[in-house]
């Protein structure tokens, strides 16, 4: 058991390593990308941005070679000392990466629906989405407790800071 | 409400503080005053395209506070800063021309569209300029250049290499400089920084060669002696600092200001433009108003609504020239 | 010494004392709510004080100032967020001593290292301001350069741990910073045609996602039923002698970086806690609990915060420079009060500084004294249950960054961020260097580049203000490298695994 646990992380680390990588390229290919439309005193808009993607590109590498070197130590000797690292993650808790994405979808409904009503009609529904989401169950929270702090909000920003909400 | 009884100290500071404030927020808007028309029936929101704080808003704010007194309703300025200025001109240019939703115009109207934003004077019915803010070439306290003509001449033998500290890429002060170049047919170095008051600091700590600023941004340093003014780009001398000569004295015929006025989008019914014509005008001429601006170092500058319009399109066609297309 | 006792006098109106007292509490409302920043605060506040007379209206603004960054620290050791970006670096370890039950202790020290901060960049402005202006005016853009590349090498320190993780981090920040137009040029750079970018990332928006809402997700992500992962119980108060002892020190440090930053034109809080936790690290004996609930960082990080006011004071009413953007609003109030900031105030309004002294000094008193006691109503706080607390955070983070653009556009952003902060926290990525590089970078590159355009390359080196502080540069990265070799082959030597032997080498190359 601690073998395969022990063999996990390089593995782990290693996808976290492409994952890099891959963003590095894109960084540099946007960056090449930049074209200058004023002629200029200096190095020009690109060569700052391009210098910054290609040190993340060789960090990149380097984050790779580490992993899969790692990955190779540990499969041949089952190193005793499991170094620390991606085990300070906590683990993920059943149901939820769903919490976080409906709780983004929430958003999003929101975002679409604060165009057409006005604040003070959607935003309890959010918050009532998002006490839902949390557990909240009973009129407190899915009744109470969103309209009155979307009242307090609306007096804060809306009627006392001027916030066209 | 029940929610929050278990939050008692900290809530009950809030909504006292709250209440307490909202108390004073009220006591500014003035109580609906008998007008014979309808409009306006209910607040006005204005459009500044810069965030809260800076000389814009500032002179938003006071011209809010004179139209207030006018127009009997409370006027809600609305920051809307992002894009170069240009997410608020697009916000106001694509508003319900109803008088309810007025914008403050800066030069940048002028000048955006040919940077690559579908900005134009065109997009707006303008109700009056309120304020214009003149360019002024500064020098480095110490700078062997005595006049605007000594500037000129050192750039002519050296070309391109004579530095010239603005407020930012594609800024009005960078196109003054420009304009400035083009009139005396020498080419400048330009060296953009993060707003005008660097700039000037640049001057003053003798950084750079020169910079070309607004006049509220340079006076300070002027009148401790850690930069020399040249010459103020306006058709007058500036009251701010009366001593220094205007471009057309050291014989370079040529303004450039930060201007700033009111719009509405266009397609404006003509009664209600009428009435907000005639509320401008006012207030930008209440003593109020031209007292801030003048205080703050600004001019205030009043040109009427049609003045205003063709003026703009004056200096559209005049930046031309002189910005190249950047936005997207 | 008239100028004194008439400076003084002016406090004793009851106008100025009201005006002080509701700036505080403002000051302090506004700095714990995260969202609304203090510049957003003065510049509102400044629309009412206008009409008011100039002490009338400063005993107003000054002190929204000074308790905004009494105020901000709070939300940064109880919820992970800062409540300006002033007390980013309050984080780093005040949620963690908070999740170790230890919330109320980190409240009482962060307060009396903000007092100790505050104080010292009021005495500071009180007796150096004019001296340490004219210094402030030497730096153009190759020693500004030369300052912010320092300023880049803290990376390696806020990576420390996961280096290679932390300056790819770091990297994607600089990176980041690109986003927008370029400085010089006015080229749009990586807004992949997103004209809402053209202005640059939101900086308040991308750092409330990546700790606040990253910090929410996370928990949503981890949360089991009946289990409990946020602060409960806010433990003990009052720091024990022992506690009291070490954190002199980074209080110290504080103090010092602060008002250094302060005095700086363009660095504001945010850099000064940054550079001040860093600077606590290098010389604790503890520098391992950094990051992970250490008082000393915490202290560093809160006092310099603090010290950063009256340092960005200095500049602003002895130079007419802002030092930060919310000493930009304060200097255009005084403009339209006629008071023209610059060494002429100093000799044309001796009482007026007199006056400035004791508002700021007033405020602070007052605002410590409110951290004191407004820490009973915040225990209540975080005993409501799970969906009131992430769903009050959400919100309030949502409707805050909203109100600082009035762009729905910030939110998103917020809220991408937020996702991206927590991908980083589960796959080891720290999000300190990330931050840095964004508000750096931007700084680097434009001020490089300026300094190009007026002079080559050769400006730089030929500065002596700026090759001073790029060798300085040098010393700081390669000193951390240097000394964890030689401890890490030392401890090499003593465990089995060491493969090389290698007997304490004295000095060695850094790799």
């Amino acid at each position: 058991m601690k073998g395969s646990k022990a063999g996990a992380v390089p593995v782990r680390e290693t996808l976290i390593a492409s994952g890099a990588l891959v963003l590095a390229a894109a960084a540099l290919l946007s960056s090449r990308a930049i074209e200058p439309a004023v002629r200029s005193h200096d190095i020009g808009p690109a060569a700052w941005p391009t210098v910054l993607a290609a040190c993340m590109g060789v960090l990149a590498l380097v984050m790779l070679a580490r992993a899969v070197s790692e990955a190779a130590r540990r499969r041949q000797a089952d190193a005793a000392g499991a170094s620390a690292g991606a085990d300070a993650v906590e683990e993920v808790a059943a149901g939820g990466p769903a919490k976080v994405l409906t709780a983004l979808a929430a958003f999003v409904v929101y975002g679409a629906a604060w165009h057409l009503l006005d604040f003070r009609v959607c935003t309890p529904l959010l918050l009532a989405a998002l006490a839902a989401i949390g557990g909240g169950r009973g009129w407190r929270p899915l009744v109470a407790y969103p309209i009155g702090l979307t009242a307090l909000l609306w007096l804060l920003f809306g009627y006392l800071l001027e916030v066209p909400l | 409400m029940v929610v929050f009884r278990r939050t008692a100290p900290a809530t009950v500071l809030l909504g006292a503080v709250l209440i307490a404030s909202a108390a004073c927020a009220g006591d500014r808007t003035p109580a609906g005053s008998a007008e014979a028309e309808k409009y306006p029936s209910k607040d006005i929101h204005l459009i500044v395209h810069a965030a809260a704080g800076g000389a814009s808003d500032m002179t938003a704010r006071a011209l809010a506070t004179e139209l207030e007194k006018d127009l009997g309703r409370s006027i809600v300025v609305e920051n809307r800063p992002g894009a170069s200025g240009s997410t608020a001109m697009k916000f106001l240019a694509s508003a319900e021309p109803d008088g309810y939703t007025l914008g403050y115009l800066p030069v940048e109207v002028s000048m955006l569209g040919h940077r690559g934003y579908e900005v134009k004077p065109g997009n707006y019915t303008m109700l009056g300029q309120v304020v214009n803010v003149p360019a002024v070439v500064v020098v480095p306290a110490d700078s062997p250049n005595k006049s605007l003509d000594d500037l000129i001449k050192a750039a002519k033998s050296k070309p391109d290499e004579v530095s010239v500290a603005n407020s930012g890429p594609g800024s009005i002060w960078e196109a003054a400089t420009t304009l400035l170049g083009n009139q005396a047919g020498v080419g400048f170095k330009p060296v953009p920084f993060d707003g005008g008051a660097p700039a000037v600091a640049a001057a003053a700590g003798d950084k750079v060669d020169a910079a070309v600023a607004g006049v509220s941004e340079v006076a300070p340093s002027v009148k401790d002696g850690r930069v020399r003014a040249l010459a103020v780009l306006d058709a007058e001398r500036s009251k701010e600092l009366p001593d220094v000569p205007t471009g057309k004295e050291e014989g370079h015929d040529i303004t450039v200001g930060g201007w700033g006025g009111i719009g509405a989008p266009a397609g404006l019914p003509q009664p209600v433009a009428q009435r907000l014509r005639d509320a401008v005008s006012k207030a930008a001429q209440a003593p109020g108003f031209t007292q801030t601006l003048t205080n703050a170092g600004a001019v205030p500058t009043y040109r009427s609504a049609e003045e205003f319009a063709s003026f703009a399109e004056q200096e559209y066609t005049r930046f031309a020239d002189v910005l190249q297309p950047s936005g997207s | 010494m008239n100028a004194v006792l008439d400076g003084l006098g002016a406090l004793t109106e009851p106008g100025v004392i009201g005006g002080l007292v509701l700036g505080t509490v403002l000051g302090m409302l506004v700095g714990t709510f995260p969202g609304i920043s203090v510049t957003m605060a003065v510049a509102l506040a400044s629309g009412f004080t206008l009409t008011l007379e100039p002490v009338q209206g400063l005993a107003v603004l000054l002190p929204i100032y000074v308790a905004a960054s009494f105020g901000d620290r709070v939300p940064a050791i109880l919820i992970n967020t800062p409540g300006t970006p002033a007390s980013i670096a309050s984080t780093f370890d005040g949620f963690p001593l908070a999740r170790q039950g230890k919330a109320g202790l980190a409240l009482t020290v962060s307060a009396v290292g903000s007092l100790v901060g505050g104080l010292a960049g009021i005495i500071l402005f009180i007796v150096a301001a004019n001296p340490l202006a004219s210094v402030a005016l030497q730096f153009g853009p190759a020693e500004m350069f030369a300052l912010v590349v320092f300023g880049l090498t803290m990376m390696v320190t806020v990576a420390e741990g996961q280096l290679v993780k932390g300056l790819f981090a770091g990297l994607a920040g600089l990176l980041l910073g690109v986003v927008g137009l370029d400085p010089i040029t006015g080229d749009p750079r990586l807004t992949f045609g997103v004209e809402l970018l053209t202005s640059g990332l939101p900086f308040i928006a991308v750092i409330i996602g990546l700790f606040g809402i990253a910090e929410v997700f996370e928990q949503m992500l981890t949360h089991r039923k009946g289990e409990s992962t946020v602060i409960t119980q806010m433990g003990r108060w009052t720091p024990t002698r022992e506690e009291r002892r070490r954190i002199r020190k980074p209080i110290a440090i504080g103090s010092g970086v602060g008002v250094v930053v302060g005095v700086m034109p363009a660095a504001g809080g945010d850099i000064a806690g940054l550079v001040s936790w860093t600077q606590a690290r290098r010389s604790s004996r503890r520098p391992e609990e950094f990051g992970k609930g250490s008082l000393e960082g915490l202290a560093a990080a809160d006092t310099a915060n603090n010290a950063q006011v009256g340092g960005a004071l200095i500049t602003s009413f002895a130079l007419g420079l802002p030092g930060d953007s919310v000493s930009a609003v304060l200097l255009g109030s005084m403009i339209i009060w006629g008071l023209t900031p610059g060494p002429t105030l100093f000799r044309d309004h001796p009482d007026l500084i007199t006056t400035v002294s004791g508002i700021l000094l007033l405020a602070t008193a007052l605002a410590f004294l409110l951290s004191l006691l407004r820490l009973r109503g915040v225990v209540r706080l975080l005993d409501l249950p799970r969906h009131y607390l992430w769903s009050t955070i959400l919100i309030c983070c949502a409707v805050g960054t909203y109100s600082i653009n009035n762009n729905p556009g910030d939110v998103l952003v917020m809220l991408i961020a937020g996702l991206v902060g927590l991908a980083m926290r589960r796959y080891g990525f720290p999000a300190g260097p990330l931050v840095l590089g964004l508000l750096l970078g931007p700084l680097a590159e434009a001020n490089l580049r300026r300094t190009l355009v007026i002079g080559g390359p050769g400006e730089i080196f030929t500065n002596p203000i700026a090759a001073a502080l790029l060798v300085l540069s040098v010393l700081a990265l390669a000193w951390p490298l240097l000394r964890r070799r030689t401890r890490a082959s030392r401890a090499a030597g003593r465990t089995p695994e060491g493969s090389l032997p290698s007997p304490n080498p004295p000095e060695g190359p850094p790799s």
